[in-house]
């Protein structure tokens, strides 16, 4: 299922909102981005990840904007690499296919 | 014949033609010229002993007719007893009530026996019945007073004693309350029965009444008609079983097992006849020469102290006690010096494996009080073979295995969510900024390696098992080629893996060489770009870090499936070996594996709380293993090697002892020690040989012999040959033994007298030497005088 999450500002910084929660967000005195936190907010347990849109709703603050972007950039990043990284089976079927050739 | 080898088959209740007065012609045949006839049917049936007991009457002529027989090695029979079967009033409890007894007399005065036909008539030659065909009470017992012979008195029991509607003359037929006086004042010395299936309702009786120690039952055909012996009648039908009884065959010991019930069997099953045991002990003192006869059963050896009843045991057995230490040289020297200076030479020797025990003196008691038992040598060989616990292991470690493999790669997964880090965010400007960003790297796969080389492990093992049993002997031969074959298909199996396992590693060490290679180019390019060029190079390498690790976590854990507990329920293997009413088990410290066992292991290590160990993280695992202070880290491992010791300790084989489902292991400490030992003994048949003891009463109570000894050591004669020494009167006679060997001394020259207990010649008399020799003896005897000699004065 579709999650919808919503890009503010706070009085902190910047934060993504799911649901009116603030699930992760960014401190604007450091910009420093807590990958655990962000893995935590998005990703951990038994989190849907499949489908995830987050909507800037502050366009027009350009201090927001990179943030907003590297956020999205890491998430494109991770499914790119969901799909590159081979699965268990995956790899093994590999090993027996060699293993067949010798 | 000094002692007893066989039980003697009996018939103590046969009529002839002086029963004619209340039998008329059904005894018309039983004449004295017709005695062959009768002693021709006693011998075809391998009758013994017997006695012709008429109806208030008794024909010395008749009596002795048969009694020639007892010299004709053709016939069976080894002795003939007078008899009388009386016609007896007794005041029942609803009027005069009238009994058969049979009367048996000791035969040894010939004189008195001629004169027992007169002591039945009156002044005119009759009968001297002063009841209506019938004695009254006091005329019997007065007749038996004029006979003046011991007697053996038996009442005739047509029907069983469970029987609601006795049978006219039963002694039933008295009433409840005289039939009780005749039972504890031991009026007499056995109930007769004669068919076959009222030995059960009997035997019901007495269980049921507590009765079977104070009533013996023993048969008689009751033979009206010589022709048709044993049946009473040619029309009798009575399914008739014969008595045997273990005595010498003599007066003294017709009553000695008549009036013990374990004398008394309707199979001749005294003593065990397969059983190995030394026939005589050769013995000569002083130049004059003994050949002491020893029974199968038990044997006991009495005399003062330091006579040497001690030496001869060990002597016998060749002073194998020196082996064990429980025999000192210097004692054994000091033996050797005693048989030396009475000049007694001991010949016989019972080799050790004809010996099934031997407990010297003090032996015993040691096994009382301390708990040597344990772990003696005799317990040990009834223990089965030990189970083998390696299939249960393999089930059970390859559960474990799954369930700590998960708890790995969950803890795994943990220790890399809480290493992802933190990085900058970078603004606008330097975004712009052109620079190469190294991203996409590779990392060597360890586990891989593991995984292949911990298959390749596996499978050698499971070769080397197969190999073993291959080996066994007992395995059939298509067995063994099957396993070949399977050895063949493992090893081919694991050479694949290990050559997996190597490409493996080569790939490790490529990708080593590759990080290598990256690693040093990086760091020339870093010296050769603007600030700038390197912030936005890093951050874009965090990305790439950041977003790699995540999808390695998420793809780890979505490959991370939580297993069960559940494992196929299997019962675990008991062997069990039965003595006695005793088992001895091997057993494992489980009896069956299933999900409990499993899920017990991990909550036994673990304190209490709501998560179950598939649930808990690194740092709630540290928490809740229960006497732990090391780190989370080191968590996993520690309960790894605790389950493993509990499960070592479960499958561990165990020996021991279960009595009607009870386990009895724990309680074996002195007294029960002794118990089970003794129990043991007496009812353990596998194990051939003769059993000797020194000395059995040390340091147990006169009760504990009383109560349970003495029944065990009955039982324990009755299976194999028995030598005791010993100077209690209880074992010699509450134990009723088979044969006394006294060793005595006269003017410091020793000799021997030995036979059964009613044994007496014209030298010595058996119960004479207990009751002037063993302390306490006479009044044992005394108080079971009437089971010797009614008119004896002991």
């Amino acid at each position: 299922m579709k999650r919808m999450l919503q890009f503010k500002k706070t009085d902190a910084g910047y934060a993504c909102f799911e649901n009116n929660e603030n699930v992760f967000e960014i401190s604007k005195s450091n910009l420093q981005f807590d990958v655990k936190a962000f893995y935590k907010a998005f990703y951990s347990e038994d989190k849907d990840f499949e489908d995830i849109e987050i909507e800037n709703c502050i366009p027009d603050d350009k201090n927001a904007k990179h943030i907003y972007e590297c956020i999205i950039q890491l998430m494109t990043k991770i499914n790119e690499k969901l799909v590159e990284l081979p699965d268990y089976s995956a790899d093994e079927q590999n090993e027996n296919d060699i293993s067949e050739e010798e | 014949m000094k002692v007893v080898d066989s039980g003697y088959k009996i018939d103590l209740h046969i009529h002839s033609v002086y029963s004619r007065s209340k039998d008329r012609g059904k005894v018309a045949f039983n004449t004295i010229d017709n005695i062959g006839v009768l002693a021709e049917k006693l011998n075809a049936n391998g009758v013994q002993m017997c006695a012709i007991t008429d109806h208030d009457a008794f024909g010395f002529d008749m009596y002795k007719a048969l009694k020639t027989y007892e010299n004709d090695v053709q016939c069976s029979v080894i002795k003939v007893f007078p008899g009388i079967e009386f016609t007896v009033e007794f005041m029942g409890e609803d009027g005069p009530t009238v009994l058969h007894v049979i009367a048996v007399f000791n035969d040894e005065d010939e004189a008195k026996v001629a004169k027992i036909a007169d002591c039945l008539l009156d002044n005119k030659g009759k009968t001297a019945y002063d009841k209506n065909e019938a004695f009254s009470e006091e005329k019997f017992l007065s007749i038996l007073r004029s006979i003046d012979l011991d007697t053996v008195l038996i009442v005739h029991q047509k029907s069983s004693l469970t029987s609601s509607h006795p049978y006219k003359n039963d002694a039933k037929t008295v009433g409840e309350e005289k039939f009780q006086e005749f039972v504890y004042t031991d009026y007499f010395e056995a109930f007769e029965f004669k068919n076959r299936k009222n030995e059960v309702f009997n035997k019901n009786f007495l269980n049921a009444q507590d009765l079977t120690e104070d009533i013996r039952f023993i048969t008689g055909s009751d033979c009206h008609d010589w022709q048709h012996y044993p049946k009473e009648t040619e029309k009798d039908n009575t399914d008739f079983v014969y008595t045997y009884v273990k005595c010498l065959p003599c007066f003294r010991g017709l009553v000695m097992a008549i009036t013990d019930h374990r004398r008394i069997k309707t199979v001749n099953s005294f003593f065990n006849p397969t059983e190995t045991y030394t026939k005589n002990l050769q013995i000569t003192i002083d130049g004059e020469a003994y050949e002491i006869p020893l029974s199968r059963g038990i044997n006991v050896i009495i005399g003062d102290n330091s006579i040497g009843k001690s030496l001869l045991l060990h002597k016998l057995t060749e002073f194998r006690k020196r082996k064990d230490n429980l025999l000192g040289s210097r004692v054994v020297q000091g033996y050797e010096k005693y048989l030396k200076k009475h000049k007694i030479e001991i010949d016989t020797i019972i080799p050790p494996a004809e010996v099934f025990a031997f407990d010297m003196q003090g032996e015993i008691r040691d096994k009382f009080e301390q708990e040597k038992i344990k772990s003696d040598d005799f317990l040990k060989r009834y223990y089965p073979a030990p189970i083998k616990p390696g299939a249960y292991r393999e089930k059970i470690q390859r559960k474990l295995k799954v369930i700590f493999d998960y708890l790995e790669e969950k803890y795994s997964i943990e220790i890399m969510e809480s290493q992802l880090g933190r990085f900058k965010v970078i603004d606008e400007v330097i975004k712009k900024a052109e620079s190469i960003t190294f991203v996409g790297s590779v990392t060597k796969n360890n586990k891989r390696v593991a995984g292949y080389q911990s298959i390749s492990e596996d499978l050698d093992s499971i070769v080397e098992q197969i190999d073993t049993l291959r080996n066994n002997n007992w395995i059939d031969q298509d067995d063994k080629n099957q396993l070949e074959y399977i050895i063949e298909q493992l090893d081919g199996m694991s050479m694949r893996y290990e050559k997996k396992k190597r490409r493996a590693e080569r790939e490790n060490t490529k990708i080593a060489l590759f990080q290598d290679a990256v690693s040093k180019f990086k760091q020339k390019y870093k010296s050769s770009v603007s600030d700038t060029q390197k912030k936005l190079s890093t951050y874009n390498e965090n990305i790439d870090s950041a977003a790699e690790a995540i999808a390695d976590i998420i793809k780890r854990r979505q490959k991370l499936e939580m297993p069960d507990f559940a494992i196929e329920k299997e019962t675990v293997q008991i062997q069990t070996e039965r003595v006695h009413d005793y088992e001895f088990n091997s057993r494992l410290g489980i009896t069956e594996i299933d999900e409990d066992y499993v899920k017990n292991l991990f909550e036994a290590e673990l304190n209490k709380g709501k998560k179950t160990i598939l649930e808990l993280s690194q740092e709630e695992l540290a928490k809740r293993l229960s006497y732990y202070n090391g780190t989370p880290a080191d968590a996993l491992e520690e309960l790894k090697n605790r389950i493993q010791a509990r499960m070592d300790d479960d499958l561990a084989n165990k020996f021991t002892i279960t009595q009607a489902g009870n386990d009895r292991t724990q309680e074996l400490s002195s007294g029960f020690n002794s118990q089970i030992y003794f129990d043991i003994l007496s009812y353990e048949t596998s194990h051939d040989g003769t059993y000797l003891i020194d000395q059995p009463e040390d340091n147990i109570s006169q009760k504990a012999i009383r109560e349970y000894l003495l029944d065990r050591f009955k039982v324990m004669g009755e299976n194999r040959q028995v030598i005791i020494v010993t100077h209690n009167p209880q074992f010699i006679v509450n134990l009723d033994v088979d044969n006394v060997i006294f060793i005595g001394k006269e003017k410091d020259r020793i000799f021997i007298q030995s036979g059964a207990l009613e044994y007496k010649d014209a030298n010595y008399n058996i119960l004479d030497i207990i009751s002037n020799h063993i302390e306490g003896g006479l009044d044992t005897l005394r108080r079971r005088w009437k089971r010797y000699e009614k008119n004896a004065s002991v």
